[in-house]
């Protein structure tokens, strides 16, 4: 009998998004063998995209407060249970976590939680969280970091399972490094939570800058630290050496990530109930241009960049180290195009969305039998 | 803990041993002098980490470069395992010769590396250029002077004056600050050709041309972080105990100076260690009993489980008021050098280094004039108080202090005007009276303090005022005046509210949460909730006031008398004898307490024969 899958979600495209990109890629590849129905809230464009799809995707109706969408995305997601009768459910998200808790108390239907860290971190999702990953039979989830966070809350760890999300999927040509004209460093993410470092990277500048006179930090993202990130390059006296590009589009982006030097984001862990990265997903991608990165030894970060390997994982509070290890790779050229190679190769061997989909197919088997 | 100078030109070294000599209480331990060709430089020394190694000047490998420091550098281990890997040898074990290697590695830049308290010169012989660096936040202080036959710094003005190259003339702009705000901003000093190196700047000198560029500054942020109030107090904690931490690397032990506030009882709180008993200290006066703190600050030690030292300040200040103010080096008219410099010299009776407070309030937001002045400013926007100014005319400037505060508040007035009528020590109309010469113009003061709030980019009152102390009061009267007392009884003094990364984390933060819990930094009060129990924690701020209305009516009544009516007073010409006179004379009948205005020019005058007189610069060059 074919197999039926029923993804619950908060986020799915076309909205966008580490996650929704996530779930979507995963939706395909199982829908390549079985059959996968998805429940997601609406979205601008969503019928465009549904329509591309093969799989069956049943949109919520957005409401005006949040907590009623919310409850409208549970009411449907129930409804999808009876209508559909799924093999296993996978939820998406804690918050869809009470409609699976059902379908698993009263349908006795197995269920996979998928946990991505900042929800087993945040005080407020923590109680949807913890119930999610109770009743499910097992949870899959990014890093050995986010499986700590998880066993820390009485999780057993043989339900537990780490997937590294998969990245790419487009073929990309072999980079040429790209220092024409001056060193690049380049930084990815949406400039919204301090934990990310780029002010660790700024303090980090002057001293870059004593050793590689032509070094330029690119920062591409946007979002509220943008103002405050732009006056500290200022007051450093590296304004000149920092170009913030904005949210770029995804052209763009890949040329900033085949131009660079070298890929950086120091990100730090906050406090328990703080930001941290739960795997670093930034970092694939400038590994699948051949790019080695430096990243900050938090969160999941020893996951996406293995350190000496595809790149240099160095304290994240310390500026010294920062500007230390970006000088090694800057002005040893061989060293960075070695781990910039072996970087490529483990994200398209190990890191590929096809290894994903095996792996959580693997899983969704065990929760079977 | 050092005293340093230097001197580029001719004939250089006579003048630089004289230099050093005026430096002698900075580093009684060793002195070192290094001449080139044009250009010498010299060190006194305290040894307090490293103590067996060589003393200053120290230089690279080949003797190219070579550098003079005075301060802490608190991550000088961790440099010196990066330079030891870079190939730099290092012939000694202390965090001076950390300098001169990384100005070999990054140049200019490595002030950028540094962790810590400092102000460095680095003579680099082959460029023959030289590069002088003050911290961040002004905690060691720094002077120079660009004459046009030579080039002159060192660690105090008096060593400048020592030097024989730096002419006395008074600079008129700074003697309207320093009647205003009590102290001397920078880059001004009383002496028209001398100037403070600012905090966070650098200086390099090559063939006779100056360049001066900022290196750091305090970058606020209004924006609002989404967190909770809990992970920001968990992250502050730790980045508090992660500086406390970093601040005890010493060679020899180390006391706390304990107020009994909330900000020394932290810092008592996060450095006390199992295993070895942390020695406290904490001064009261015999006249005032209810000023003092010595019961608060006795509960706080036996609590902590500290060694507690208390100390009494009784009279007898006329005797030691002349060579206290000459130790304080500019003239700062807080009374509160008097405290500090005895409690410094109490505690060096015990030991060599001490932590202490200063900086809590200002990082923090502790003082009551920032919310204060932030709620007026929301009044204000509101339109509540036009109509105030009309009916309520403005208080005499001796009416008493909450009397001109709260006229302060009602009045529609911009920030800047606000904050100046809150702290000065004399008001406009005030200072023409009481000075003899023309006053300049009033706007100067004015102008400086709007043109600080407008480069904090402050979006709240509180954060921009917060700003302008940290630019300002900070470095030129707290942080001079903690340096200057502690370095006369040759301590030294650490200051680990100041590190550079809690005050970048402070500073992160949007004002209002600051203010949280009616502006009484709560953050900190969190902070140790584990070692205090909250009666001490929350206990109500009592500014450390020190009783010099008191003092100017009994013991100092007779010394300030003889010295504003004195001779050299009179042939200065600076002030109007006459009414210095009614001052004093309303001040002592209890008509009216101008205890902080007669302290302001004791201070100056005191300065002034001390300085620039002529009997004092014959026996400095001698």
């Amino acid at each position: 009998m074919r197999r039926r899958w029923l993804l619950l979600t908060t986020d799915f495209p076309p909205s966008t998004g580490g996650i929704q990109q996530l779930l979507w890629k995963l939706a395909s590849g199982l829908a390549a063998t079985d059959s996968v129905i998805v429940v997601a809230p609406a979205a601008r464009g969503d019928r465009e995209f549904d329509r591309q799809q093969s799989i069956v995707t049943v949109r919520v109706p957005l409401l005006r407060w949040r907590v009623f969408s919310i409850a409208a995305l549970w009411i449907w997601a129930l409804a999808a249970i009876i209508r559909y009768r799924p093999t296993a459910i996978i939820c998406g998200h804690a918050m869809m976590g009470p409609a699976a808790a059902v379908a698993r108390i009263v349908g006795r239907i197995p269920v996979v939680a998928m946990v991505y860290g900042s929800e087993v971190r945040s005080p407020r999702i923590l109680p949807l969280a913890t119930l999610t990953m109770n009743t499910a039979n097992r949870v899959v989830t990014i890093s050995r970091f986010t499986a700590s966070e998880i066993k820390s809350h009485g999780i057993a760890a043989e339900s537990i399972a780490v997937i590294p999300p998969g990245a790419g999927g487009e073929q990309y040509d072999c980079v040429d490094a790209g220092s024409t004209n001056g060193h690049v460093l380049l930084s990815v993410s949406r400039l919204a939570d301090r934990y990310k470092g780029h002010d660790m990277v700024l303090r980090a500048l002057p001293l870059i800058r004593g050793r590689v006179p032509d070094v330029r930090y690119v920062i591409a993202g946007d979002g509220p630290l943008r103002p405050f990130l732009e006056r500290m390059a200022v007051a450093l006296g590296v304004a000149d050496a920092v170009q913030f590009v904005g949210e770029i589009d995804a052209h763009e982006l890949d040329a900033w990530y085949r131009r660079c030097d070298l890929f950086v984001l120091a990100s730090r862990e906050e406090a328990s109930a703080g930001g941290a990265e739960g795997f670093g997903l930034v970092f694939i991608e400038a590994a699948l241009r051949g790019k080695p990165s430096l990243g900050g030894r938090s969160g999941g970060i020893p996951d996406a960049v293995l350190d000496g390997v595809t790149g240099v994982l160095v304290d994240p509070q310390d500026p010294v180290a920062i500007a230390r290890a970006a000088i090694d790779l800057l002005s040893n050229p061989a060293r960075a195009a070695s781990l910039g190679a072996a970087a490529r190769a483990r994200a398209e061997n190990e890191l590929s969305w096809r290894a994903y989909i095996a792996a959580f197919r693997e899983v969704l088997d065990q929760t079977l039998h | 803990m050092c005293g340093i100078a230097g001197l580029i030109g001719a004939d250089t070294q006579r003048p630089i041993r004289k230099m050093a000599a005026a430096l002698m209480h900075r580093g009684p331990d060793a002195e070192g002098f290094v001449d080139t060709d044009g250009a010498s430089l010299a060190a006194r020394r305290l040894r307090i980490i490293d103590i067996a190694g060589p003393d200053q000047p120290l230089f690279n490998e080949d003797r190219s470069i070579v550098s003079v420091f005075n301060g802490e550098i608190y991550n000088y281990r961790e440099l010196r395992r990066f330079l030891e890997s870079k190939g730099h040898r290092f012939h000694t074990a202390g965090d001076t010769e950390v300098i001169v290697h990384l100005y070999e590695e990054f140049g200019d830049e490595c002030v950028h590396a540094l962790r810590g308290m400092f102000a460095f010169a680095v003579w680099d012989s082959r460029r023959r250029r030289l590069l002088l660096a003050r911290d961040r936040v002004g905690i060691k202080p720094l002077y120079f002077s660009d004459r046009p036959d030579c080039f002159v710094f060192a660690s105090e003005l008096k060593s400048m004056l020592a030097s024989g190259r730096v002419p006395t003339d008074i600079d008129s702009a700074a003697l309207d600050f320093y009647l205003t705000l009590q102290y001397v901003p920078a880059p001004l000093t009383m002496l028209q050709h001398v100037r403070k190196l600012e905090p966070g700047h650098v200086l390099s000198w090559q063939a006779g041309h100056v360049r001066i560029r900022r290196y750091w500054d305090l970058v606020l942020d209004s924006a609002e972080p989404r967190k909770r109030w809990s992970v920001v107090a968990e992250d502050f904690q730790r980045t508090l105990a992660e500086a406390v931490t970093s601040h005890q690397v010493s060679d020899v032990p180390i006391g706390v100076l304990l107020s009994g506030g909330i900000d020394s009882s932290a810092l008592t709180a996060l450095a006390s260690r199992d295993g070895e008993r942390l020695k406290t200290f904490t001064i009261g006066f015999d006249q005032s009993p209810n000023i003092g703190e010595l019961a608060q600050a006795r509960a706080v030690a036996r609590r902590i489980g500290t060694e507690h030292h208390e100390l009494n300040l009784g009279a007898n200040l006329a005797d030691r008021l002349p060579s206290i103010l000459w130790h304080l080096d500019e003239p700062v008219a807080d009374a509160a050098a008097v405290p500090t410099y005895f409690i410094c010299e109490f505690a060096s009776r015990f030991v060599k280094v001490v932590m202490s407070g200063e900086g809590g309030d200002e990082v923090l937001g502790g003082y009551p004039r920032y919310r204060w002045l932030a709620l007026a400013e929301r009044a204000r926007t509101f339109g509540l108080v036009h109509a105030v100014p009309a009916l309520w005319r403005k208080p005499s400037w001796t009416a008493p202090r909450y009397v001109r505060h709260v006229r302060t508040l009602l009045d529609d007035q911009p920030l800047e005007r606000k904050h100046l009528e809150w702290i000065r020590n004399f008001p406009d109309s005030e200072r023409t009276r009481v000075l003899a010469v023309p006053a300049t113009g009033a706007e100067r003061v004015e102008t400086f303090i709007r043109d600080l709030i407008a480069r904090s980019g402050a979006t709240d009152a509180a954060s921009a005022l917060m700003y302008v102390d940290f630019k300002t009061w900070l470095p030129d009267n707290v942080l001079t005046k903690i340096d200057r007392m502690s370095m006369a009884v040759s301590i030294e003094a650490r200051v680990p509210y100041l590190d550079h990364q809690l005050v970048e984390f402070a500073a992160a933060m949007p004002g209002h949460w600051k203010m949280r819990r009616a502006g009484r930094k709560w953050l900190l009060r969190e902070a140790v909730q584990h070692q205090l129990p909250a009666a001490m924690r929350w206990r109500r701020k009592r500014a450390f006031l020190t009783p010099v209305s008191s003092w100017l009516r009994a013991d100092l009544h007779d010394f300030t008398r003889s010295i504003l009516s004195g001779k050299r007073c009179a042939e200065r010409g600076l002030l109007n004898r006459r009414r210095v006179g009614e001052l004093l004379d309303d001040h002592r009948s209890g008509r009216a307490d101008h205890g902080q205005a007669l302290w302001n020019l004791i201070s100056l005058e005191l300065w002034f024969q001390q300085n620039t007189d002529a009997p004092a610069l014959a026996a400095a060059h001698d």
